[in-house]
């Protein structure tokens, strides 16, 4: 069976400063080489830092920003190649929901018409048609049938997420892109929408791309992992092996830095190993984009790009010391800050 | 399952746009007054032929500038016809001239604003650069070459007038079309296959209402301040049809003998204008949503 969506060797530099005749004079480097596969009816969670890609990649799958290089699968279709109407229907098959609920929902339009806007851009006209649909994709994402004819800012974060979520809901679709999506709302919200993402996926078997710079998160919602730095992959691998066997060093340190809820145990951690900030994406590091903050940093590591190392079956590393990746982890693994809360 | 639902709703029951438009706006007393105003002289626009007390061409040369009373209520002019019955008909022709000029003003201004605004990049360069130029023309200058080339008359000079001040709908649609075509709903349209001249009618357009709606009523107050000016100079209206204009412009001779002349349609046009711009604010105050962040 393929995959939902494949994602192979995707690129964008965006031109950054520019010379008096408008040629640019240098590139930030948002993605460089970016391969990822969302399988049907899983979640494959993506994690960086800010500036890492992460948002950048969400938009080059939808063709709202184009790649310099890349393929794009969506089932048997290539979107990338797709035009015009084209590539509006296919975006209505892995529609995206954005991170701040406040700003992604037209202030003039009423919750009704936000949902089934992408039914009437397919020519579905019929007002008690769009009526009954709305109350449905209401009643899916847990929303009274009377919220349909709200203004958006009647409403809280999490019931215009959930709102975002019915729109991209309206069509069906098998994939839907969440970037950053619970990011910006405080934690019961996010407990709230992160379950709902995880019923819907039972009820409805639809992928999820899950965005997030949070870890912990990631964990509780993604079956599978990919982990961001520079605009690279560094490690991919199932959520739990990821977790339990952290290749790359640039993961392990992403893991310490998650802070666990007792105290005690806190403290007695050892302290992230990495120091400084990511460095501009505009002047990318020479070999392997992490070696300035690397504890395990070596001459190699300066002047070579690694290469793609196999872990274990489906974990992969992009570090030339996988060799010195410790056994599994005795260490207490962080908790979800969502534990409890829903 | 239950901890998926959130039904919980507002406290307050759905207010409809009309009506939140209502409350704001009754709230604001001046402009209902202004409102009432711009409605009557509408009114009077459209029965003028019916309502006038004595016929506005008549001349009776025995009544000349009869002063205020009871055979003439707001006196006579020059000639002796009855300035309240030319005001009244007069108000037809200001209306027509002021809304014929917005109405060829936001046409051309406003869609080319918006797709200026939404593409940037060249369309933008050339569309702003045309509008540069165009702004460069002193209106009056411009609604005269158009009235020699076209002939004298108020639907030509207001087209003229109409053209020159496009470019303020252009100026103004190209900017706020700027701001909201970063908001991330146009993104979110985007995601969703909303074709380009979609998202422009129905997101980036609805969004700059309130501004649009202050444009239309600074435009139609300006354009009736020109076709005063144009009739002033005599390239308007022609006689002996009136328009606020030329009366005015008639009766300047005679303003020391007949005050009367001079005063009633300048107060009309300062009426007319004042009402339009009272209303254009309010209505702009009273639209929208909580979180408008334009304008």
């Amino acid at each position: 069976m393929t995959a939902l969506l494949e994602v192979s060797n995707l690129a964008k530099a965006f031109p950054a400063r520019r010379t008096g005749f408008g040629r640019a004079r240098a590139w930030v480097h948002a993605v460089r080489d970016v391969s990822f596969a969302v399988e049907h009816g899983r979640t494959l969670g993506v994690v960086g830092e800010s500036g890492s890609g992460k948002s950048t990649a969400a938009r080059l799958l939808l063709g709202l920003v184009r790649p310099d290089a890349g393929t794009v699968r969506l089932g048997e279709v290539d979107v990338l190649a797709a035009r015009g109407a084209d590539l509006h229907a296919l975006r209505r098959r892995m529609p995206m929901v954005f991170q701040d609920p406040y700003s992604s929902l037209d202030p003039t339009w009423v919750v009704r018409d936000i949902v089934t806007e992408p039914l009437r851009l397919v020519g579905e006209r019929s007002r008690p048609v769009l009526g009954a649909r709305a109350e449905e994709l209401l009643e899916l994402v847990g929303l009274a049938p009377a919220f349909a004819r709200r203004y958006p800012h009647e409403l809280s974060g999490g019931q215009r997420q959930r709102i975002a979520l019915a729109r991209a809901l309206a069509c069906e679709p098998d994939l839907v892109v969440l970037d950053e999506a619970v990011a910006a709302l405080d934690v019961s919200t996010r407990a709230g929408i992160i379950n709902l993402l995880q019923d819907l996926q039972d009820r409805l078997g639809v992928g999820y791309l899950f965005i997030s710079h949070d870890l912990a998160l990631v964990r509780v919602v993604s079956h599978d992992l990919a982990v961001m730095y520079l605009g690279r992959i560094v490690e991919s691998g199932p959520t739990e092996q990821v977790y339990a066997r952290p290749a790359h060093p640039y993961t392990r340190a992403l893991i310490a830095a998650a802070p666990v809820p007792d105290p005690v145990v806190q403290r007695a951690r050892d302290r992230p190993p990495v120091r400084g900030e990511v460095p501009s994406a505009l002047a990318v590091p020479s070999g392997c984009a992490f070696h300035t903050r690397c504890p395990l940093a070596t001459d190699v590591c300066r002047t070579t790009e690694p290469p793609e190392v196999a872990i274990a079956p489906g974990h992969t590393a992009a570090c030339h010391h996988t060799e010195s990746v410790p056994g599994p982890r005795s260490e207490p693994v962080p908790e979800p800050v969502l534990k409890g809360t829903s | 399952m239950t901890a998926l639902v959130e039904k919980a709703l507002p406290a307050t029951p759905p207010e409809s746009a009309w009506r939140a438009f209502r409350r704001r706006f009754g709230r604001q007393r001046l402009a209902v007054v202004m409102a009432g105003v711009l409605g009557v002289l509408v009114l009077i626009a459209v029965l003028a032929p019916w309502i006038t007390p004595q016929d506005p061409n008549a001349q009776t040369l025995l009544d000349r500038l009869d002063a205020p009373g009871a055979e003439h209520w707001l006196g006579a002019d020059d000639l002796g016809r009855d300035v309240a019955s030319r005001l009244i008909v007069a108000t037809r022709v200001t209306i027509y001239a002021g809304a014929l000029a917005t109405v060829v003003s936001m046409v051309i201004g406003l869609p080319f604003g918006l797709l200026a605004g939404y593409l940037r990049g060249w369309t933008d360069a050339v569309l702003s650069r045309i509008a540069d130029a165009l702004m460069a023309i002193p209106p009056l200058l411009f609604a005269m070459a158009i009235v020699a080339v076209l002939g004298r008359g108020v639907t030509n000079a207001m087209i003229a007038i109409g053209i020159v001040t496009a470019p303020r709908f252009f100026r103004m649609a190209r900017g706020v079309a700027l701001v909201i075509r970063e908001e991330t709903y146009i993104e979110a349209a985007r995601s969703i296959g909303c074709p380009t001249s979609t998202i422009v009618r129905t997101h980036v357009l609805p969004n700059m209402a309130s501004p649009l709606i202050v444009q239309v009523s600074i435009t139609m107050g300006f354009a009736i301040l020109f076709e005063a000016g144009l009739s002033f100079l005599g390239l308007g209206v022609q006689p002996p049809d009136a328009s606020w204009g030329s009366m005015l412009q008639r009766s300047t001779q005679f303003a020391g003998e007949a005050p009367w002349l001079v005063l009633l349609p300048g107060l009309a046009i300062l009426l007319t204008v004042l009402a339009l711009n009272t209303v254009g604010d309010a209505v702009r105050d009273s639209v929208g949503r909580e979180n408008r962040r334009l304008v």
